[in-house]
């Protein structure tokens, strides 16, 4: 039993450890250019869009599934709520318009995967191409610059930040949304027999995740204050990488924990700016984060689960 | 006494904080059928285990005819001659049947690097037919047999090596009639030819007829071995459980009385598979037991009864007029369901006691759309006080409880719902004695408190014993109904079935 509980409090502090040690590691190779007041604002500036997605995206990881489109997602989001703020100068129609679109998108990729019973990557990258598709045929190489507004400060982005991680915490952990979620991940059909609607709660997952992509899209549009291709490039594989790290099982279940979104995206971020901060080649780093989430993997995967990517 | 086979000594196994063996000697004779029994987590099949090569002993030493044995792994076992059958399902189902049988031993039908399926699948014939299954096909994917006819193919693969052991792990829950007399066959074949066999059941009248030799396991320990003279079903109980049973194993009374009140009504109900217009009334503190063979239907109706498969034709409705047609419609009726595979269908294996238990209570347990988490640990620490599950906390894994408890988990989980009609399927499958009993005791008194049983079960005397209502479905129909009384015995109700 001690043994268990050691192991069991070990793996839940493991992240937190890697996190002061990926710090410490950096602190002292990179000296003042880590340390510098600059780089910490980009470091959670860079970390503010990948942990709002992960937050919400824990939902769906809760239940077993996973999601590849968020980072086109948000190009879409951003895309349309530019083009809705030309239109009627309003920063509110911005928002709702960004907010609107994710949710929409997710909640289709939800139906997909709960009701035609698709597999939740397939669904989810046909989502994503239909959706950088889309932006790509719109924008074409052209941008829309909505530089006239004001990227919102610490001041409104913290609370935000602290509001959505606390909102997800009591789902996760004190409301049935949050604990049908993880008996689905653990085991789908017992949560079935236990009386859980498996689609319902599972579509409702792709809502709150939704939700937060929105929210992270009308942040992200703000501070670049322009929209073009490229935008949340790679974004799903950064938010799948960092919750891993932070200790979620991709397999689903009570694993599930707000912790992992939170620790592991600064430890992502953390991690790129430092390599990039030694001189790393900026190329050389999607080999690095690879290699490490094949590590994580790994180390973290139970093994006797069925599949890794359930259903 | 005839030459040691197989001797053990001194071996002693820990799982993280769970002592499964302690310190146990035992030995194989050549021409023993050798019956291990004891409770869920007493070491049966750990020993077993350690023998057939699947687990490493911590300490301790194992002999084979005089020589030094200690197996590398499973294949190594049976390359000296130490064959399982294992309690879990040890085929692969998307292989054919053939292939299965020949799982890693392709090579001697390989021909210039290409297996041959024609040889493979001649040589898996007459493998299946030596131990009698002449009804399995050789050629078609495994995950289209029922779990009896694989079961079968995993008998004819061990039979194959020719072992001069084989152990059966509890492997005779999943067979039916025909099933056990081909298995009884192939042990007799063994003993006859001077090897030996470890048999593992929880069934102790089989042990006693098909054994010559039996040892009892509790808690990790031998409590002792006797042999077919000194076989006495009174003795073995009290020397698994380590007290005397008191009183009897069923209830005791047959009045049958139930109320008039229908809590339940199955109208034409007809599934995708197996049943068939199946039609009854279900009553307030009725048990209504359901019997027939393996693949006569009944779990399959289980399943039909709690809206986890849909009905094709026909419905089922509760009293106020409700149709059940999913799973979460009978849970908020106050409807409950044990599955006949606990660990896949029942219990979340990787949460914890308390996470598995409050599951479906989990609406009554909110309140302005959060969870009370005391109420829920209230409501955790409850069930396992009255259901006695032995466990370190409410926050264990269920992973690390016996079969039993587990079991007593999954009833913990409707008892916790207040469910007034409970669906049962196969409720007493791999559970030892004791939990056995306590079982029995459970779906007395909830009976008693004014629920509603319908009990599913392979096992006639089960049936027989604790039943007020028996019906018997044949290839999915209702082909008999018996009313509880004393006289009411296996042979009519076999009658029935086949």
């Amino acid at each position: 039993m001690e043994l268990e509980k050691i192991k069991r409090n070990l793996s839940g502090i493991l992240p937190l450890i890697g996190l002061l040690v990926v710090f410490a590691l950096f602190s002292a190779v990179g000296g003042d250019q880590f340390y510098g007041a600059r780089n910490l604002t980009l470091i959670i500036n860079q970390c503010f869009t990948i942990m709002v997605v992960a937050i919400g995206v824990t939902m769906v990881h809760a239940h077993g599934g996973i999601d590849f489109s968020v980072g086109a997602v948000l190009a879409l989001s951003e895309m349309l709520a530019a083009m809705a703020y030309k239109r009627t100068g309003s920063p509110f129609v911005l928002l709702f318009v960004a907010v609107l679109v994710a949710v929409l998108c997710s909640f289709i990729t939800g139906i997909i995967t709960v009701k035609l019973r698709i597999p939740p990557f397939i669904s989810s990258l046909c989502m994503q191409f239909t959706c950088r598709g889309i932006v790509n045929t719109v924008l074409q190489s052209k941008s829309i610059g909505v530089t006239e507004l004001h990227a919102p400060g610490w001041g409104v982005r913290l609370p935000v930040l602290l509001l959505l991680a606390a909102a997800v915490y009591v789902i996760l952990d004190y409301t049935k949304i949050g604990k049908h979620n993880k008996a689905i991940g653990e085991n789908i059909k017992a949560a079935r027999s236990s009386g859980v609607d498996v689609d319902f709660y599972r579509i409702i997952a792709y809502l709150i995740s939704g939700f937060t992509v929105g929210i992270a899209a009308y942040f992200d549009l703000l501070r670049n204050g322009v929209m073009s291709t490229n935008v949340g490039y790679g974004l799903e594989m950064k938010v799948i990488i960092a919750v891993v790290l932070g200790g979620l099982s991709l397999s689903g279940g009570y694993t599930a924990t707000i912790k992992s979104a939170v620790v592991g995206s600064l430890l992502i971020t953390i991690m790129t700016n430092g390599l990039m901060i030694v001189g790393v080649p900026v190329t050389y780093i999607g080999i690095i984060q690879g290699i490490i989430f094949l590590l994580v993997i790994l180390f973290t995967y139970k093994r006797d689960r069925q599949g890794l990517l359930p259903r | 006494m005839s030459e040691v086979l197989l001797s053990v000594k001194g071996i002693c196994k820990r799982f993280g904080p769970t002592v499964a063996l302690k310190d146990v000697d035992f030995t194989l004779r050549r021409g023993e059928v050798h019956g291990l029994i004891g409770e869920n987590g007493s070491g049966k099949s750990t020993l077993t285990s350690i023998i057939a090569g699947i687990r490493k002993a911590d300490s301790g030493e194992m002999q084979k005819d005089g020589a030094p044995y200690s197996p590398q792994s499973a294949v190594d076992a049976q390359s000296q001659g130490v064959s399982m059958i294992v309690q879990e399902m040890g085929t692969a189902p998307d292989i054919t049947v053939a292939e299965n049988i020949f799982l890693g031993k392709e090579k001697r039908f390989t021909r210039n690097g290409l297996v041959s399926k024609k040889e493979l699948n001649a040589e898996a014939r007459k493998v299946l037919d030596n131990i009698g299954a002449a009804n399995i096909p050789e050629s078609v994917p495994t995950f289209t047999l029922n779990l009896e006819e694989r079961k079968l193919v995993e008998l004819a693969k061990a039979m194959y090596e020719e072992p001069d052991v084989l152990i059966v792990d509890e492997t005779t829950t999943a067979l039916s009639h025909d099933g056990r007399e081909l298995l009884y066959a192939a042990i007799e074949k063994m003993r006859s030819e001077s090897k030996g066999v470890i048999f593992i059941s929880h069934d102790l009248e089989e042990l006693m007829s098909v054994c010559n030799i039996m040892t009892v396991l509790r808690d990790g320990d031998i409590i002792g071995t006797l042999t077919k003279e000194e076989f006495d079903e009174a003795t073995i109980k009290a020397m698994m459980v380590g007290r005397e049973l008191t009183g009897s194993y069923y209830r005791s009374d047959y009045d049958g009385k139930v109320e008039d009140e229908v809590v339940l009504r199955a109208v034409h109900l007809t599934g995708a598979e197996l049943v068939e217009d199946v039609n009854f009334e279900l009553h307030r503190g009725e048990i209504l037991g359901f019997g027939g063979l393996a693949n006569g239907g009944i779990h399959e109706l289980g399943r039909l009864l709690f809206g986890i498969d849909p009905a094709i034709v026909g419905s089922v409705l509760l009293a106020d007029g409700t149709e059940v047609k999913d799973a979460s419609t009978a849970v908020k009726k106050r409807m409950g369901y044990v599955s006949k595979n606990r660990d896949e269908e029942a219990i979340m294996v990787h949460a914890s006691i308390r996470n598995n238990i409050a599951l479906p209570s989990l609406s009554k347990l909110t309140r302005r759309g959060l969870v009370a988490a005391g109420k829920e640990r209230e409501l955790a620490k409850q069930a396992i006080s009255t259901l006695e599950v032995k466990c370190q906390s409410m926050e264990q894994l269920t992973r690390y409880l016996s079969g039993g408890n587990k079991q007593k988990v999954v009833f913990g989980k409707w008892i916790c719902n207040e469910s007034h009609i409970l669906i049962l399927d196969c409720p007493t499958r791999g559970v030892d004695v004791g939990v056995k009993q306590a079982m029995y005791r459970l779906m007395y008194d909830l009976k008693c408190a004014g629920c509603s049983i319908i009990l599913i079960s392979e096992e006639l005397p089960e049936l027989i014993g604790m039943s007020d209502r028996l019906l018997i479905l044949k290839n999915g129909k209702i082909n008999g109904e018996f009313i509880r009384s004393p006289e009411l015995s296996e042979r009519d109700v076999i009658h029935a079935m086949i």
